[in-house]
């Protein structure tokens, strides 16, 4: 591996520049990304699928209901609801791709099972930071009891935990952001081995690589959040239009809500693992000098090499 | 082996000299001389576009105002000032980045605000044909136009509601980050970047210099090694103290071992060292020798550095 030749140029960059170098990544790995986003995806749009599809019968659902006889009100329920899980659930799902993405900065390609092995070996840490500190299995509660009764008398308090919940990952996701990259890239352990004190927790790490910029940080995710619904609303009514074209049918139908509405949730939720990590190089860059070290690095295993005396 | 994706992005531009994904775009002169474009992406022109729909619409609600003043006060039947609104705003819309274009040196205020500019895809100033395409084309990259039956079956089918994603996807896709009127004008938009001031290094430490005196004569860098030297002296003030010491270790290493010098010189110090020998010694060296006179026997064993440093420059020189 030669440090210093990457396949995205490491240098500090502003929000809008980040976002922007997301696109070519894109364009660049969209196959592998693709790949590697569908497999970790598959399991969790399923289950959602199964879940959520007894909250789109919203004739029924209105019929049992005394409160609520608008038809909307269930609609925008489900919407809610399902872009809210979703983007709980993204930063587990898109494990691969963010190892993937971290390889291919070297101009490693990894093979799929080399990713989805690195990604199995650091399960039990994925499962405990980013499935149940940071929520994206905890989301599955809501979603269980909704399956089970989606008359339930809960039109307040299912959408008010979800609308904790969301608002408690977003700024946890927004002061500390690259848990995924933490855990999968630098390989940092839960607890700090007892014979490797060179070696950082992961709360040790995470707290030294975030702290100092906190407000930055933070700033950047409401950037992004904006980016990213801007970006959902235009795919969302861009899939309405073509479906309108295919079908003749202009309104928004239960197609939409079961495959297309998720779909272009999970798109964006992909587009913002990688965004995520271009923000994680740029932090690395701006707090720790990654580009020198990778520099340093190259330069240390040359000399080592060839002397150049 | 290049994949289909990197021979794309390198006929793009969009890729530099080590085939690494970056957001510059080098334009070569048919005088062969190579100019560095950043180009502008999507999310780095958008605020410059609602600056401008801000303007216009700022500039188009003024005048509606004023006509309505206008045509109260003299009496003007309502068809006619509203048949004036409309022109002017019809104008307005349509005109008014293609004049700002034209004759602005491809720039519009929003542009000029966020610091970006549109040229031609060969690095010249955009003319007025370009700027008339490109303007006049915007309303496809709006597309698909989505109509208000969308939230609610009782609306009128009126399909006023941009979406903008051909724009994203072809601005994704594209060569440059062009849109479709950038496809069909032959232009790009680019950063207006300001001129690169080389950084004020400054080596506080007075041992730096002792040290670098006690580096090999017959050592020298290659041009990465004095590029990766270079850049840490620039950067390290931003840094800890600990991190320093941490980066500059990875190279101080098997530098100590080929000097032979002690184990524990702080890598810090020695990494300073050879920057100061590289690039400010050796400069200062050059000058004194040129302008200085012939040494006499006496003189040959004097400390250079001594006569290197009174000669430096203020920022360039190190503390003694």
């Amino acid at each position: 591996m030669q440090l210093d030749k990457t396949a995205i140029t490491i240098s500090q960059r502003s929000g809008v520049e980040v976002i922007d170098l997301s696109l070519l990544v894109v364009r660049r790995y969209w196959q592998s990304i693709a790949f590697f986003a569908f497999v970790g995806i598959l399991p969790f749009a399923i289950v959602n699928l199964v879940l959520l599809w007894p909250m789109t019968q919203y004739e029924s659902l209105m019929i049992a209901s005394r409160d609520f006889t608008d038809v909307g009100v269930y609609h925008f329920r489900y919407l809610c609801t399902v872009t809210a899980i979703i983007l709980v659930q993204a930063p587990i799902a898109l494990s691969p791709v963010t190892y993937f993405i971290g390889q291919a900065v070297f101009i490693e390609q990894p093979t799929a099972r080399q990713v989805f092995s690195a990604v199995w070996k650091r399960c039990g840490a994925i499962l405990l930071i980013l499935g149940i500190l940071r929520l994206s299995l905890i989301v599955f509660v809501p979603a269980v009891f909704l399956f089970l009764d989606p008359a339930l008398k809960l039109e307040v308090e299912i959408p008010l935990y979800l609308f904790c919940l969301c608002g408690l990952v977003f700024c946890i996701r927004g002061f500390r952001p690259f848990a995924a990259e933490i855990l999968l890239l630098e390989r940092c352990p839960i607890r700090k081995p007892k014979n490797r004190q060179d070696q950082l927790a992961y709360g040790q790490r995470s707290k030294w690589l975030h702290s100092s910029l906190d407000l930055q940080l933070f700033g950047n995710h409401i950037g992004i959040t904006i980016v990213e619904i801007l970006t959902a609303l235009s795919i969302a009514l861009s899939l309405v239009f073509l479906i309108g074209v295919l079908t003749g049918n202009w309104s928004w139908g239960i197609w939409m809500d079961l495959f297309l509405f998720p779909l272009t949730i999970w798109l964006v939720a992909i587009w913002a693992t990688v965004i995520r990590f271009l923000f994680y190089m740029n932090s690395r860059i701006r707090t720790e000098g990654w580009e020198i070290e990778l520099r340093l690095k190259a330069e240390a295993q040359r000399l080592q090499e060839v002397p150049t005396w | 082996m290049e994949s289909y994706g990197t021979r794309r992005l390198l006929d793009c531009g969009l890729v530099n000299a080590q085939n690494s994904i970056d957001l510059t775009a080098v334009i070569t002169t048919p005088e062969n001389i190579q100019f560095e474009y950043r180009i502008a992406g999507p999310f780095r022109r958008l605020p410059a576009f609602f600056l401008d729909f801000v303007l216009r619409s700022v500039f188009v609600s003024a005048f509606f105002i004023l006509m309505l003043l206008v045509g109260a006060t003299a009496a003007l039947p309502t068809g006619m000032i509203f048949f004036v609104i409309f022109l002017v705003s019809f104008a307005f819309d349509w005109f008014y980045g293609l004049f700002f274009e034209s004759y602005w040196n491809g720039q519009t205020p929003g542009k000029w605000l966020t610091r970006i500019r549109v040229i031609s895809v060969d690095g010249r100033p955009i003319n007025a044909y370009q700027a008339t395409v490109r303007n006049f084309l915007r309303l496809a990259d709006f597309a698909p136009m989505v109509s208000f039956e969308v939230f609610s079956s009782d609306s009128p089918p009126v399909y006023a509601i941009p979406t903008f994603l051909v724009s994203l996807l072809c601005m994704t896709i594209s060569p440059r980050f062009q849109r479709l009127g950038d496809l069909a004008a032959g232009t790009m938009v680019v950063v207006n970047q300001r001129s690169w001031v080389p950084a004020n290094i400054k080596l506080e430490d007075t041992r730096v210099a002792s040290l670098s005196e006690l580096i090999p004569p017959n050592f020298r860098m290659t041009s990465t090694l004095a590029k990766a030297i270079a850049l840490y002296a620039e950067r390290r003030s931003r840094l800890s103290i600990g991190r320093r010491t941490e980066l500059a270790s990875h190279l101080s290493q098997p530098l100590l071992k080929q000097f032979g010098l002690l184990r524990d010189t702080s890598p810090d110090l020695l990494l300073c060292a050879l920057y100061y020998r590289e690039f400010v010694a050796k400069d200062t060296f050059s000058d004194v020798k040129r302008f200085a006179p012939t040494p006499s026997a006496d003189s040959t064993n004097e400390p250079v550095n001594a006569i290197a440093s009174d000669s430096l420059p203020p920022i360039l020189k190190a503390p003694q």
